[in-house]
């Protein structure tokens, strides 16, 4: 199986003597969905620009697609990997959405002729063929995110990184993002995501998450694994699903419900 | 705070707004080249300059454009014009065109004075008329392109066209978001008894301070984070980009730019060969008679 | 401190491109003591209705009655004045209702601008006309609440992590000790413990007879703290509820794009099974377990 994200031995900091990783070793298969769940001031928003490149390991190894990342090869991953950041509005870099979008055909010297096409092409799979000639001033953050998608998917990357893209946005803007995260997901199996986050029920949905706390990876397993480690989790400022919750406080109080299913914990409840 | 409008631009769909901006930009600079041409006579200046002023009559007309927003930026100028007639009317002008003496005060007053100072007046109205007509009917994103393309020729002296015109239209594109966070910031400082409005000088520099520093740190912030997403996107100022905004030259451009240089050429030809159209007319006319 | 808002219309100025949400007719009533949350899309108008609470904005008719002090526009207020005695005129005072009244806007973390913390949580009271000692004393009592620690008080704000720098710009707002806190969306951004800790914050000032009112769009909030719900929708109220009944209208959840909080969802069932709780107890996970709890008790 062809490795999407290698990342071995990485060591880290913003200013001397006070690392953010240490030594960070982890690994991501292509096709996966994985989650990174962190706290805030976790370090996982620096993995994720560390990925691109956008900031610089003091020593280890990143590799993405096979490929080390380096001076060399910085540019070729840039245009394999798209990242949707946090703020709707600082991401938005053309005057309208169409512009936006063709920002990085632009960048990556895609014919003028074909530009048109493509730009369509994508905005209708996020929804906003209707918005082409908008200014960002009149969309909303959902909207603005589901632009910010379509430039990144025009490029075709085999890996999208999504650093808090939801955490900013209105329960209208974040369903908007997850019912087009789900459909990428559908439609491509070998797409590759990396989710940023700290809100567990979006953790939920994914294959594997990882949970990193002061710079390291404290567990990394399937989500229904993860959340067995409730007192961890609330010691690293986590928070963990309702039916754990529910179940390991009413295991407190003596009823023992051995069930995560909401259904069959009410009839368990119930009988 | 929302009142500002940015470039002026107007949306219609008029003939001169469909126009390929970089047309525009050459058409006006030709047309101010226009206005300071010399002709023979005081009266022929003042005929061309009526010829001038129909054609730009012609062209706000077509493009929508109302001649009250011509009158509204030249509120701004009259203390200049007013200043500038006073100081032409105190130095000693050209004696050629002849003076009359100020109600027997022995102040002379020359009629190149306010001849000079009525061809300021009037050039001032066609040069602020045309720019007008550029900037309402052009986005302002399309006169940065135009302008990017017009100034190709600088690469070859290392003049950075490309940076220049991307920072101009990034911060076209971040005026209005930098101005709902101004509107937001003075709401929040007004809440914790900031006053903008009154106060003791003191008082005011305190308001502007507690406006501005957190204006340029979230300014800075987002410049910082716009340009992560750039590089993220594969930017790279110094490789070669294409480009998704085209002008395209059409056939109206080609009868445009022509029109204007068939204009530029006759006034020109009049100005060298000193013909005073007005005086030929006026000796037709005599002659009839 | 009562609110009310009368015929209130707000429109922004027709000539500008910028014309979003506006409010038509708002009438409602603020009492003493609640604890009211603003919840609505984006755009539906709470911004704009809570800007008008503390003078901000000014209706383009109608009024907001804070406390007997009028907010109107220029036209109306000053017929108003006229129908007063000159007592009665003094107490008409814009800068008393932005002191009694603390607003804290979205990403308040963005309005710092001091060299050092304690500065700028004094800035406030210094402006409403507290001396130096006293705005100082404000400013250290509510940096406590807040929880910041006293070592970072003589740091620049700018320094501290994002949470922090959060909770100094809420304290520069507490340290007014205003009557009536209006929140915009507090726990935007936060993760889970610090958006807990934050709420509880606010209960605290809640129970210590502050008023609160907060835009969120958490319902998980809604239904632990509010004592009541408004729901905007395109500058109307559609709906004004107490928080349990929101969570019976489905439609209303619908074009909220919301889902009950999962507590209420999973009691619901558990009464539509024969489980005997009751609904109005359920606020929160614990709230849930202790209602389950009871009702084996009495079943057995």
């Amino acid at each position: 199986m062809e490795k999407a994200i290698e990342i071995t031995s990485l060591e880290f900091e913003y200013e001397k003597d006070s690392k953010v990783f240490s030594d960070l070793s982890l690994s991501i298969q292509k096709g996966e969905y994985v989650t990174l769940l962190g706290h805030n001031g976790s370090g996982k928003s620096t993995l994720a620009r560390l990925i691109i490149g956008l900031l610089e390991a003091k020593s280890g190894k990143i590799e993405v697609f096979g490929k080390e990342l380096n001076e060399e090869n910085i540019y070729a991953i840039r245009s394999n990997v798209g990242i949707i950041f946090q703020n709707p509005d600082n991401q938005f870099i053309g005057s309208t959405v169409a512009d936006d979008i063709a920002f990085g055909l632009e960048n990556h010297q895609v014919p003028h002729d074909e530009m048109d096409s493509i730009i369509k092409k994508y905005a209708s799979l996020v929804g906003m063929e209707d918005f082409l000639d908008k200014e960002p001033t009149s969309l909303s953050g959902g909207q603005k995110q589901r632009v910010a998608i379509a430039g990144v998917l025009a490029m075709h990357p085999s890996l999208i990184i999504m650093d808090e893209s939801t955490s900013m946005l209105d329960p209208r803007g974040k369903k908007e993002i997850r019912d087009v995260v789900k459909k990428l997901r559908n439609e491509n199996k070998d797409l590759t995501i990396l989710s940023i986050t700290h809100d567990v029920e979006e953790a939920f949905d994914s294959d594997r998450i990882i949970v990193i706390s002061n710079g390291k990876i404290m567990f990394n397993d399937v989500p229904n694994k993860i959340f067995e480690h409730e007192k961890e989790l609330l010691n690293i400022k986590l928070d963990i699903p309702f039916v754990y919750k529910l179940r390991n406080g009413l295991k407190t109080k003596g009823i023992d419900i051995d069930s995560l299913d909401e259904k069959e914990m009410v009839r368990l409840l119930c009988q | 705070m929302n009142n500002i409008t940015l470039g002026k631009y107007i949306p219609y769909n008029s003939v001169i707004h469909r126009m390929d901006p970089r047309n525009k930009i050459i058409s006006m600079i030709i047309f101010m080249v226009l206005i300071f041409l010399k002709f023979s006579s005081v009266p022929m200046n003042f005929f061309i300059y009526g010829c001038l002023f129909v054609v730009l009559f012609i062209v706000m007309k077509i493009a929508h454009i109302r001649f009250r927003m011509l009158f509204s930026q030249l509120k701004a100028l009259w203390i200049m014009i007013f200043i500038l007639l006073i100081v032409n009317l105190i130095v000693p002008g050209d004696e050629s065109y002849g003076y009359f003496e100020f109600f027997n005060t022995g102040w002379k007053i020359y009629y190149s004075a306010i001849y000079n100072t009525l061809y300021i007046i009037v050039r001032l109205i066609i040069m602020l008329g045309i720019s007008l007509v550029l900037t309402a009917t052009t986005k302002p994103l399309e006169i940065t392109n135009a302008l990017e393309w017009l100034m190709k020729p600088l690469k070859v002296i290392r003049f950075p066209v490309h940076e220049i015109a991307m920072t101009i239209s990034l911060a076209l594109r971040f005026i209005p978001t930098l101005l709902e966070e101004t509107d937001r910031i003075m709401k929040a400082q007004a809440s914790r008894g900031v006053d903008f409005e009154h106060g003791s000088f003191k008082e005011k520099v305190r308001a502007i301070i507690s406006l501005i520093v957190p204006l340029f740190i979230s300014a800075f912030q987002r410049s910082g984070e716009l340009a992560d997403a750039m590089e993220a996107r594969g930017y790279d100022p110094s490789a070669v980009r294409t480009k998704y905004r085209v002008n395209k030259w059409h056939t109206r451009d080609t009868i445009c730019i022509s029109i204007v240089l068939i204009l530029l050429g006759g006034l020109i030809t009049l100005s060298v060969m000193k013909i005073d159209v007005v005086a030929m007319i006026v000796s037709v006319v005599e002659s009839w008679f | 401190m009562p609110i009310k808002f009368s015929h209130l219309n707000y429109v922004y100025s027709k000539d500008t491109p910028l014309e979003t949400a506006a409010l038509h007719d708002i009438n409602l009533d603020i009492i003493d003591g609640s604890f009211v949350c603003l919840v609505g899309h984006t755009g539906s108008g709470k911004s704009t209705l809570i800007q008008h609470i503390n003078a901000l904005l000014t209706p383009t008719s109608g009024s907001v009655d804070v406390n007997g002090i009028k907010v109107m526009n220029k036209k109306d207020k000053k017929g108003f004045l006229k129908s007063l005695s000159k007592e009665e005129r003094k107490h008409q005072n814009i800068k008393e209702i932005r002191k009694n009244v603390g607003l804290v806007f979205q990403f308040p973390e963005y309005q710092l601008f001091e060299e050092t913390v304690l500065k700028d949580v004094s800035f406030g009271p210094k402006n409403f006309g507290f001396s130096d000692e006293e705005a100082i004393k404000k400013a250290k009592e509510s940096l406590k609440l807040v929880g910041i620690d006293e070592s970072l008080y003589d740091k620049s704000p700018f320094e501290l992590s994002g949470g922090q720098r959060r909770r100094v710009a809420i304290a520069g707002i507490i340290s007014l000790n205003p009557d009536i806190l209006i929140l915009d969306e507090p726990t935007a951004g936060l993760d889970p413990q610090g958006s807990n800790e934050m709420m509880e914050l606010f209960n605290i000032l809640y129970k210590n007879g502050t008023t609160i009112i907060m835009v969120t769009h958490d319902m998980d909030i809604v239904i632990k703290y509010a004592t009541d719900v408004i729901v905007l929708k395109k500058g109307d109220i559609i709906l004004e509820c107490k928080p349990h009944s929101l969570f019976l209208n489905d439609e209303i959840l619908k074009e909220l794009c919301v889902e009950e909080p999962k507590p209420i969802s999973f009691a619901k069932d558990l009464i539509k099974n024969g489980m005997k709780i009751s609904l109005e107890n359920v606020k929160d996970t614990d709230t849930l377990i202790e209602e389950i709890c009871k009702a084996r008790v009495k079943y057995e």
